[in-house]
């Protein structure tokens, strides 16, 4: 999913799109693609650059995976989205991931330390 | 600015593969998604121009997008798995048990098999269903080549004037059959084609052994009938390679559904048509020399990727646009 950029190895944003993306599904209750692209965006600050095109496949699969649920809603201009919510099996899914999220990323800081000597 | 998008998601369109409805879905979530990009771009005070650039170059190489999508969508459930692999695996029983010299028990299988393909047909094309066609087909072209035998006296007659020539109404007739069965074929196979070239090719994979099998036995007892009538057990000896066969075309069809690469479904296709089509082939026709074998894959390649030279000549790639929806 991402692009490449100087700032990170595109391959760890990759590995961790789908628990961005369900964060997000998840806090919101209910949204769609475009928003979780301009939202990814600007939570980062810009940190995060990615082809937008890339994030609908990724939604699909979350949705075949049983995490999310999509529904086709039509708004007050005829315009119809496309908006998203979390499955109970979505919500266990994240909570585990968060829980090994925070454990690594700790682990990686006592590692990384400088050591006083 | 429209243009620019439509063209870019008739690319998108046109590398998708996928059934009428779910592509559908995709172009109009993406459509959506242009819309409402290219209004925050305009409200943000770029030109409407550069904001349908900007817009396209952010979401990314429309072939690239497709192919993600594609991965996305394509693979079927186990259930759709399991559902494509049984006229395989009906005819592999049918050859395993012997029975399709049995005339109801093979009428049945197929009878069967022509019913769920035409419900399948009628109910949007399923996944799964593309499996099914070439077996639901077998039965027209069957009788077509078993009735060839009043053409070919009358052909006889006129040519050389030899024999009789066959009842008028029954060259009617005849004529009707080969007429309704190439119809039935070439439309089942344009309108798959313009879905997937791949497709058809899955569609037609059991053909040709079936085909080989066929004029042996016909070869043999002269008549195929007369094999269905006999039970004599020279007309099992390919009964077990058959069966094998065809429960490796079960295999294949069930990967077809769970893979998600189309490059890998593609090769999983051709390589078991060619492969198992040509061991099939020596399993029937006994002593085939190096030579021989090779010309039997090359003519299996040459089969099998048909429909991807027909969709290359005949639509160049392009689609018939469809209008998205507001």
């Amino acid at each position: 999913m991402a692009n490449s950029t100087p700032g990170y190895d595109s391959d760890l944003l990759r590995g961790n799109t789908d628990s961005l993306l369900l964060f997000l599904i998840n806090e919101h209750g209910q949204t769609y693609g475009y928003r979780l692209i301009q939202e990814i965006e600007e939570r980062s600050r810009g940190y995060f650059r990615f082809k937008e095109g890339t994030v609908y496949p990724a939604l699909r699969k979350l949705e075949n995976d049983g995490l999310i649920q999509g529904e086709w809603k039509r708004l007050p201009n005829g315009q119809e989205r496309r908006y998203y919510t979390m499955t109970e099996v979505g919500r266990d899914f994240l909570r585990r991931k968060i829980v090994m999220w925070e454990s690594f990323a700790s682990a990686m800081a006592l590692v990384m330390k400088p050591t006083e000597s | 600015m429209q243009t620019e998008v439509n063209s870019y998601l008739d690319e998108v369109r046109t590398h998708l593969h996928l059934d009428p409805h779910t592509e559908r879905r995709v172009i109009n979530e993406l459509h959506s998604h242009f819309q409402e990009k290219m209004l925050d771009l305009e409200e943000e005070g770029m030109p409407k121009e550069e904001a349908t650039a900007e817009a396209l170059t952010a979401f990314g190489d429309a072939r690239s997008i497709a192919r993600l999508m594609y991965e996305a969508y394509s693979r079927g459930s186990w259930m759709e798995a399991l559902i494509s692999c049984q006229p395989h695996l009906i005819v592999a029983a049918l050859f395993a048990t012997h029975v399709w010299r049995s005339p109801v028990l093979l009428c049945g299988a197929f009878g069967a098999i022509m019913i769920i393909t035409l419900l399948g047909w009628r109910n949007g094309v399923p996944n799964w269903l593309y499996s099914w066609v070439g077996y639901a087909v077998l039965p027209l072209l069957i009788l077509s080549y078993l009735s060839f035998d009043p053409v070919t006296r009358t052909i006889l007659f006129v040519m050389r004037g030899v024999g009789s020539p066959a009842p008028l109404w029954q060259l009617a007739v005849l004529a009707a059959l080969y007429a309704f069965t190439i119809w039935l074929i070439a439309s089942a196979t344009v309108t798959v084609a313009r879905r997937d070239w791949i497709l058809v090719s899955l569609m037609l994979l059991p053909l040709p052994v079936l085909g080989i099998w066929i004029i042996s036995v016909t070869q043999s007892e002269g008549f195929l009938l007369n094999a269905l009538r006999s039970l004599e057990s020279r007309f099992s000896r390919w009964d077990t390679a058959m069966a094998y066969f065809f429960v490796v075309l079960g295999v294949t069809s069930v990967l077809f559904i769970r893979i998600r690469q189309r490059a890998l479904k593609v090769t999983a296709v051709i390589t078991v048509g060619i492969i198992g089509g040509a061991a099939a082939a020596r399993s029937i026709w006994g002593d085939l020399g190096f030579f021989q074998l090779i010309m039997v894959s090359l003519s299996l390649l040459l089969f099998l990727t048909i429909p991807f030279l027909l969709r290359a000549l005949l639509w160049h790639d392009q689609r018939p646009k469809q209008p998205l929806a507001s």
